[in-house]
């Protein structure tokens, strides 16, 4: 049997997660920035290819997605304060144009961990073990906490929908 | 298991189900425009170690003249993406130089050509290796990846004597993104051939005009202590090591958010604060390579290997080259699998060349 070279399997590799990689930055940055990562994480993946699993490798990818991510988020932010042109924060979610509003808002008020098991359950469609490998965390603590994100999303979820609720049930405990 | 509790798992599933389907329809990514970037060319860009497709290239150039803006505002090195956060980093490290770059034939600098030799390298006080972040009208910005001689900064910034001819030295153009060696001889590049694009004959007169003097240094810098503990510190994170990190390797702190030399003032045992369940550890930081500022770090470490005598793999006292990234609260969450090594001074050499 004819060995396949390492351009080959690379270039197998790049055809199997460059999408997935790609619409992961995508929900989590602006277009541009998102292919300039990709193109980062790509990198990262070519001079590590030794290190990729060959079983399985998107949820490594996405890891290594998360990890060029959180230099070049950084990496703007300062730009952005060392040429005192600071125009607004970065925002973590590219949501706004979406019409689901109170989902975002919800998924808003999740700490930056939760909220990340939570779209990578839902949107990345991953298992816990796989979220547990992007994550660089042990199957049983993500499983965990993705329990009490989903339960925590659910439960501001229904709070907006119905706001007057909670402010009814504190006008009942109202002495008088 | 109870019906209830049955009964309570059912209606869990159901939520779930149409939490993850309300997701799903709020999907940024589900309108997203296709890809506009063939697979290839992304291969292409990756095996030939860069981060953009070469369509993107236009986009990129702003981009890198903004970044050496930064630098001249603040002193301060800058790399496209791979940095740490500058106000973290140890002041040392911000550093430019300047070099005049002559003009054409007007000028008083003008050289007179000798053929290129390495006995006349060796005579150059100022000999790097670095990449053109960015090229202007009036001077071009060097990121240094090598001092051969005569300095440390991070940056070079390259002032044209002569505007005209700043971009065109002596059958030679510095283009954005592209390597160099450069020497100088008081304060003034020197072109002629001496200085060029990268090249490996060009890199390899360098490498024998300056190298002796390198390895000489490093010779008298690294005593060997047989006693010395080298390498990965062995942890107890077997599972962890499974994830697929792979074996160890220095680039790797390129992609962490911390990376610092430090030697382990205090241990406390797990917390709740800790996520991975093994010991808080506090350092006393020798030096920050990414990350931080502090003098003290506290890390959340997997627990020490023990030896057959009992002696655990660090403790208090053991200096420590530590890569990791956020963990719970303000802890540091250190990486397993060899990104924790017991320091010596080439890997520390390495880590910070690398996280320059």
């Amino acid at each position: 049997m004819q060995e396949v070279s390492r351009e080959e399997r690379f270039t197998a590799l790049v055809h199997e997660v460059a999408e997935p990689v790609r619409l992961y930055l995508l929900r989590r940055v602006d277009p541009d920035t998102a292919q300039d990562v990709l193109g980062e994480t790509l990198l990262v993946l070519w001079r590590r290819f030794d290190d990729v699993p060959t079983d399985e490798p998107l949820a490594w990818c996405y890891a290594v997605g998360r990890r060029c991510l959180a230099n070049a988020t950084r990496t703007t932010r300062r730009q952005q304060r060392l040429v005192g042109r600071l125009v607004s924060a970065q925002r973590e979610d590219p949501g706004p144009a979406l019409d689901d509003a109170e989902l975002y808002a919800a998924l808003a008020e999740l700490s930056a961990k939760d909220r990340e098991v939570v779209r990578l359950w839902a949107w990345e469609a991953l298992t816990p073990q796989e979220i547990a490998v992007v994550l660089g965390v042990s199957a049983n603590a993500t499983s965990i906490r993705l329990h009490r994100a989903r339960k925590k999303l659910a439960e501001l979820l229904d709070r907006r929908k119905d706001p007057g609720r909670l402010g009814h049930e504190h006008e009942e405990r109202r002495p008088g | 298991m109870t019906s209830s509790s049955s009964g309570n798992h059912r209606h869990d599933h159901d939520q779930h189900d149409s939490l993850r389907e309300r997701m799903r329809q709020a999907d940024p990514a589900r309108m997203a425009a296709p890809a506009d970037t063939r697979v290839e060319d992304l291969v292409t860009a990756a095996m030939s170690g860069s981060a953009r497709p070469p369509s993107r290239d236009r986009r990129w150039a702003p981009v890198l003249v903004a970044a050496a803006a930064v630098a001249l505002i603040a002193g301060a090195a800058y790399v496209i993406s791979r940095d740490a956060e500058p106000s973290m980093r140890p002041p040392a490290a911000l550093t430019t130089a300047s070099l005049a770059v002559p003009g054409g034939d007007s000028g008083p600098t003008m050289q007179s050509c000798v053929p290129l030799e390495v006995r006349y390298l060796r005579d150059m006080p100022v000999a790097l290796s670095g990449t053109a972040l960015a090229v202007g009208d009036d001077g071009v910005t060097i990121e240094v990846d090598q001092w051969y001689r005569g300095g440390d900064a991070d940056l070079v910034e390259l002032t044209a004597v002569d505007p005209q001819t700043s971009v065109l030295l002596d059958g030679f153009e510095f283009v954005e993104g592209e390597r160099y060696l450069v020497t100088a001889t008081g304060g003034t590049v020197n072109l002629c051939g001496f200085s060029g694009p990268w090249s490996e004959a060009l890199a390899a007169s360098y490498a024998q005009a300056f190298d002796d003097e390198e390895s000489s240094v490093d010779a008298t810098s690294t005593p060997a202590d047989p006693d010395q503990l080298v390498g990965e510190v062995p942890l107890d994170a077997t599972v962890a090591c499974a994830r697929g990190d792979g074996p160890y390797s220095p680039e790797q702190v390129l992609n962490v958010q911390f990376a610092l030399d430090g030697t382990i003032t205090k241990i406390d045992p797990p917390s709740a604060e800790s996520s991975i369940g093994g010991p808080i550890v506090t350092l006393r930081v020798e030096e920050w390579f990414r990350g931080g500022t502090a003098p003290v770090a506290r890390v959340q470490m997997w627990p020490p290997q023990k030896d057959d005598e009992g002696t655990p793999s660090y403790d208090i006292g053991s200096r420590l080259l530590i890569s990791g990234d956020h963990g719970p609260g303000s802890l540091i969450s250190g990486w397993p699998c060899g990104a924790t090594r017991y320091y010596d001074a080439g890997t520390a050499d390495r880590w910070r060349e690398l996280t320059r």
